[in-house]
């Protein structure tokens, strides 16, 4: 399979005639003679002749099985998707005197790749009829050829390196601690930023990962990752014995990981109110103590004292949670009545179900839905989970259906 | 029935299928054109021109010198084409004018490297001669000719802000050529700057003498080439008495011996003296000062005997091709939108001779009126700058009322007894490098212990009388004049005001004129010693400008130089003239520059002027390695055959 990408024409040479000057305006291009505009043609200058279209090789192995007669089937499946030719330029390395800059090649490539199994058993004991069926996902990206700059150092490569690696890895620190005591952050070693001078107990304070006595950008590492979760999961239980019949639908995800935003990070952010889970914070015991007074007395809390800067948490272990959950997605309990019985009053058939959307969530979030917990580092709203939006409603429902 | 139809329909659908098939489905962009187009008629010929043309490095009005200060770098550069920020001028970063750079912030330039319009010019060298055939006569001899002209353009705003810059002649192509092939390194300045001159003397030889306004012609090229000689050979002369010393001075990528200096200023003598007869000054009215305004809005007229070069404007079919100068340099009362920002300083307007506002006993002189100050002022110093009480002649307001008055006050002394000088410092500034130290406001001693009334507001009162004037001076906001002054060059009286707003004038940009022309070879004449050819051409110039006639010993450097920065003013000459004279460092060290502030007293109903502090009171410091602007730290990345970085960077 192929796919078409890069500017339209990008591989003919020539001149763009009659053109306007897009850094500026998109002002006409050209100059006045004689009080006349002359339209000006701009070289379209080094062209990629051989640009083309970029290849997707799709490859999949799967298994799929009935056994036990009927009881059990399922299917394993591995797929790899590897895309070459993705269109990049590269890098400026043509000296600027030369006056050329490099077109679109076809460069970079990438691939997806994972697994999913599906199992579902079914059996049927005297009048108990039931099946439990469950299926498991797993996928990830990663680019393969990335054309970038060259490393000035190792570090730059490890850190900015895009090859052969992961997508969407979600650099940070690690959340060591709160700070309980003045005694403690004197004692403390390494500087979380000014010389720790700014620090009042109750601080969080942060893992020095790669041991230079400062945390900074230096310490950032792989934590988490971001965009959609690396497993999807969901489980499924339907029973039934005589006229009664259950409908279980759990689902899932792991490998998901949000940031609290605004709000919710913090409290009084963009100087206004704060969620009451705030006032679980650090305080002094009169509210016009000196906090930098070591004799001040603190009342301990969840959170850090007022004043504290939460940014210096994101992208922290502290501030990145797991965003894996559960869900019990639907469940739904009815009752059919026998026919004959509805034969004497006229109805062809009668169920009546009581069921509920959403009953259950188990997940280590709180306030948000781990389903699209909103914010992502990158700040970027085109990342799967990224953006404001309302949680899913739970609903109940209570019904019957009649055929006359 | 049935059947026959349903044949009938596949026959059609066959045929058609076949014809389609015929058809390419590999259609070209009908907006794209080829070489065969470009190169094989001269309308193409024209379009290939017209965007090298464009691109030239004219600091025209829209000519923005640095990043720095709030001009953002889409407004830098040349032909910024969405900017109106004009203020952001050369001249109010060095001295001519004050405005809104916090100081000298042009120093570093913004890493012009026109290598891609100089390739488009290589290109048309080599491709032009494959279609030669299409030509009658030596047209296409003369179309190279122009081409010689243009490169020599570019290399020339290379070398003036970089010195020694890699020359490049021919079309280089990637992959054909390697990456080292490609790096290649500096040449020395003064090979680039011959390098000009020999081009430049090609393009003469080439090109017709076709009048095409807005197209260079042989006698572009002898302008051009008159201005670049002067440039190097002064830069050979005073650069190698001030330099910093480095690796790409000990190397001569940047600098040039003294001994070469003499050869530069004869090639720019000769430049000169060949469009002598060809060209004179604009001497269309008896009445001088109004002849030097006209001149300036005269360039579209191809009978304009002075004009050698023009850069045109589109006034209709762009909204931003047009250009602001006109309301980016008139306080709002006279326009109908945009708001000026920088302002003429006195001590520019001194250069024409030192204002008598004083009493010999240091008193500031009683005026009548606003206006008894610009009397009897050089024409051409009155046709430059507006001066308080001077009247806006010839536009047409909005309001019928609005008598065009340049309204200017910083204040009302309810009364004022003292000297002028003790009024404006606690101790008295001797040059803009030895600035003395201004006296606060709060601190004036000559109102007798009266209030000093000052106001933001033009509407602000005093016993009846508006405090500052409808143009006057601000206590806080820059978009009226700071220094008692406004730009009048280039400033069109005939558009009337409600026309008057940003991107609505077209008033063409004349980039060479004689008169530039005839101070070029008047001082490259005074720095080899032929004053009297000197004083042939600096006559022309002051007797046109209305000044007094210069004798043989006024014949100095000094004197030409002086005369240069009256007639060039606001031209964008300036900062470039004293960077090659090499006195930029010693005149703008600390400097401070001056307004002339008028004030009105109450007790005695006179006006006083007082020379102040212009009240942005900015602070200019060049450091010595401006002299030349830093190679592009981006392009050494790109190819370390430019190294060495110029010295000081």
């Amino acid at each position: 399979m192929g796919y078409d990408g890069g500017t339209a024409f990008q591989y003919l040479p020539g001149y763009i005639y009659p053109t306007v000057d897009a850094a500026n305006g998109n002002v006409t291009v050209g100059t006045i003679w004689d009080g006349r505009l002359i339209n000006g043609a701009v070289t379209r200058g080094l062209v990629n002749e051989d640009l083309t279209w970029y290849t997707s090789i799709t490859k999949n192995i799967g298994v799929d099985f009935n056994i036990l007669r009927n009881k059990l089937e399922g299917s394993i499946d591995f797929f790899r998707r590897d895309q070459n030719g993705l269109v990049a330029k590269r890098l400026g390395q043509i000296p600027g005197t030369a006056g050329i800059s490099f077109p679109d090649e076809n460069l970079n490539s990438d691939r997806s790749q994972g697994w999913e199994i599906n199992l579902l058993h079914r059996d049927r004991i005297s009048k108990f009829a039931y099946s439990v069926g469950g299926n498991f996902s797993y996928a990830r990206m990663m680019n393969r050829t990335v054309v970038q700059a060259p490393f000035g150092n190792a570090y730059d490569q490890w850190r900015n390196g895009q090859t052969d690696r992961y997508k969407n890895i979600w650099w940070g620190v690690d959340y060591a601690g709160q700070f309980t005591s003045y005694d403690q952050i004197y004692k403390y070693e390494v500087n979380s930023g000014g010389g720790n001078n700014n620090v009042v107990p109750g601080d969080y304070y942060f893992e020095d990962w790669n041991e230079d006595g400062v945390i900074n950008g230096d310490d950032y590492h792989p934590i988490a990752v971001y965009d959609l979760p690396l497993i999807n999961f969901g489980f499924n239980i339907s029973a039934s014995y005589k006229g009664i019949d259950l409908n279980i639908l759990f689902a899932g995800a792991a490998g998901a990981y949000t940031q609290y935003a605004e709000q919710y990070a913090e409290p009084l952010m963009y100087g206004r109110s704060a969620l009451t889970k705030f006032l679980d914070s650090w305080h002094t015991v009169n509210p016009d103590d000196n906090v930098f007074d070591p004799n001040t007395q603190w009342v301990q809390g969840k959170y850090p004292a007022m004043g504290y800067n939460y940014g210096n948490i994101n992208n922290s272990t502290k501030a990145v949670l797991d965003a894996s959950y559960v869900r019990l997605k639907t469940v739904e309990l009815g009752y059919t009545f026998s026919p004959d019985l509805l034969r004497k009053v006229g109805v062809k058939s009668f169920r009546m179900y009581v069921n509920s959307y959403n009953l259950l969530t188990f997940t280590k979030l709180e306030g948000v839905d781990p389903e699209h917990p909103g914010q992502i580092p990158t700040g970027d709203f085109q990342y799967g989970l990224g953006g404001y939006k309302y949680p899913l409603n739970r609903t109940f429902n209570l019904g019957a259906s009649i055929t006359f | 029935m049935k059947k026959l139809s349903k044949l009938f329909i596949a026959v059609i659908m066959g045929v058609l299928a076949f014809f389609t098939s015929c058809q390419k489905l590999d259609i070209k962009p009908v907006n794209q054109l080829s070489d065969d187009q470009i190169f094989g008629n001269e309308s193409g010929i024209n379009a290939y021109l017209a965007n090298v043309y464009r691109n030239l490095p004219i600091e025209d009005f829209r000519y923005g010198p640095a990043t720095a200060d709030g001009l953002e770098p889409s407004e830098t550069g040349f032909n910024p084409k969405h900017s109106w920020k004009h203020f952001y001028h050369s001249g109010a970063a060095t001295g001519e004018m004050v405005g809104p750079w916090g100081g000298l912030s042009i120093g570093g330039g913004f890493g012009y490297w026109p290598y891609v319009d100089i390739r488009a010019v290589n290109y048309f060298l080599e491709t032009l001669p494959n279609y030669s055939a299409n030509y009658t006569g030596n047209r296409v001899d003369e179309l190279l000719g122009e081409a010689h002209f243009l490169r020599a353009f570019y290399y020339f705003g290379l070398a003036k802000r970089y010195g020694g810059i890699p020359i490049v002649k021919t079309v280089q192509n990637y992959p054909q050529q390697s990456i080292e092939e490609l790096s290649v390194p500096r040449n020395t300045e003064e090979d680039v700057w011959n390098f000009i001159g020999d081009e430049l003397d090609q393009a003469y030889n080439m090109m017709p003498e076709t009048k095409v306004s807005g197209r260079a012609n042989r006698f572009t090229a002898l302008a051009l080439k008159s201005r670049a000689m002067l440039y190097a050979g002064t830069i050979a002369k005073y650069g190698s008495l001030n330099f910093v010393e480095g690796d790409a001075h000990a190397q001569g990528f940047v600098g040039i011996s003294a001994d070469k200096a003499e050869g530069f200023f004869a090639k720019s003598i000769d430049a000169s003296k060949k469009l002598e007869g060809k060209f004179s000054l604009y001497e269309a009215s008896a009445d001088l000062e109004q002849n030097y305004v006209d001149l300036f809005l005269d360039g579209n007229n191809k009978n304009n005997p002075e004009i050698i070069f023009v850069k045109g404007y589109n006034p209709v079919l762009d909204v931003q091709s047009p250009h602001s100068w006109d309301a980016t340099f008139s306080p709002r009362y006279f326009t109908g939108g945009g708001d000026p920002r920088s302002y003429p300083t006195l001590d520019f307007v001194e250069r024409f001779g030192v204002l008598d506002v004083t009493n010999a006993d240091g008193t500031p002189r009683r005026y009548n009126n606003l206006s008894e100050v610009g009397q009897g002022r050089e024409a051409r110093l009155k046709a430059t700058v507006f001066f308080p009480g001077d009247v806006f002649k010839g536009r047409a307001f909005d309001d019928p009322s609005n008598t065009g008055v340049f309204d200017i006050r910083r204040g009302i002394y309810p009364s004022f007894t003292g000297k002028a000088v003790d009024e404006a410092y606690l101790t008295a500034p001797v040059s803009p490098s030895d600035p003395g130290t201004a006296r606060p406001m709060d601190q004036r001693i000559g109102n007798n212990g009266q209030h000093l009334q000052l106001a933001d507001d033009i509407n602000s009162k005093y016993e009846g009388r508006t405090i500052i004037g409808v143009t006057g001076i601000r206590t806080g906001a820059d978009n009226m004049t700071r220094t008692g002054f406004y730009v009048r060059k280039y400033i069109n009286y005939k558009t009337p005001q409600k026309q008057v707003d940003l991107f609505t004038s077209s008033t063409p940009w004349i980039e060479f004129r004689y008169a530039e022309t005839l101070l070029n070879r008047a001082e490259a004449d005074i720095e080899t010693g032929q004053l009297d050819d000197a004083l042939v051409c600096l006559r022309q110039i002051r007797r046109r400008a209305g000044a007094t006639e210069p004798t043989l010993a006024d014949m100095t450097v000094e004197f030409v130089r002086n005369e240069r920065s009256k007639e060039l003013a606001f031209e964008n000459h300036y900062w470039w003239d004293i960077k090659r004279w090499r006195v930029a460092d010693s005149w703008l060290n600390n400097a401070h520059f001056r307004g002339l502030m008028p004030y009105y007293v109450l007790s005695e109903a006179k006006y006083i002027f007082i020379k102040e502090r212009e009240t942005f009171d900015r602070n200019y410091n060049f450091e010595k390695k401006f002299y030349y602007e830093p190679i592009p730290q981006g392009e050494i990345n790109k190819n370390s055959n430019l190294a060495p970085q110029n010295p000081g960077y």
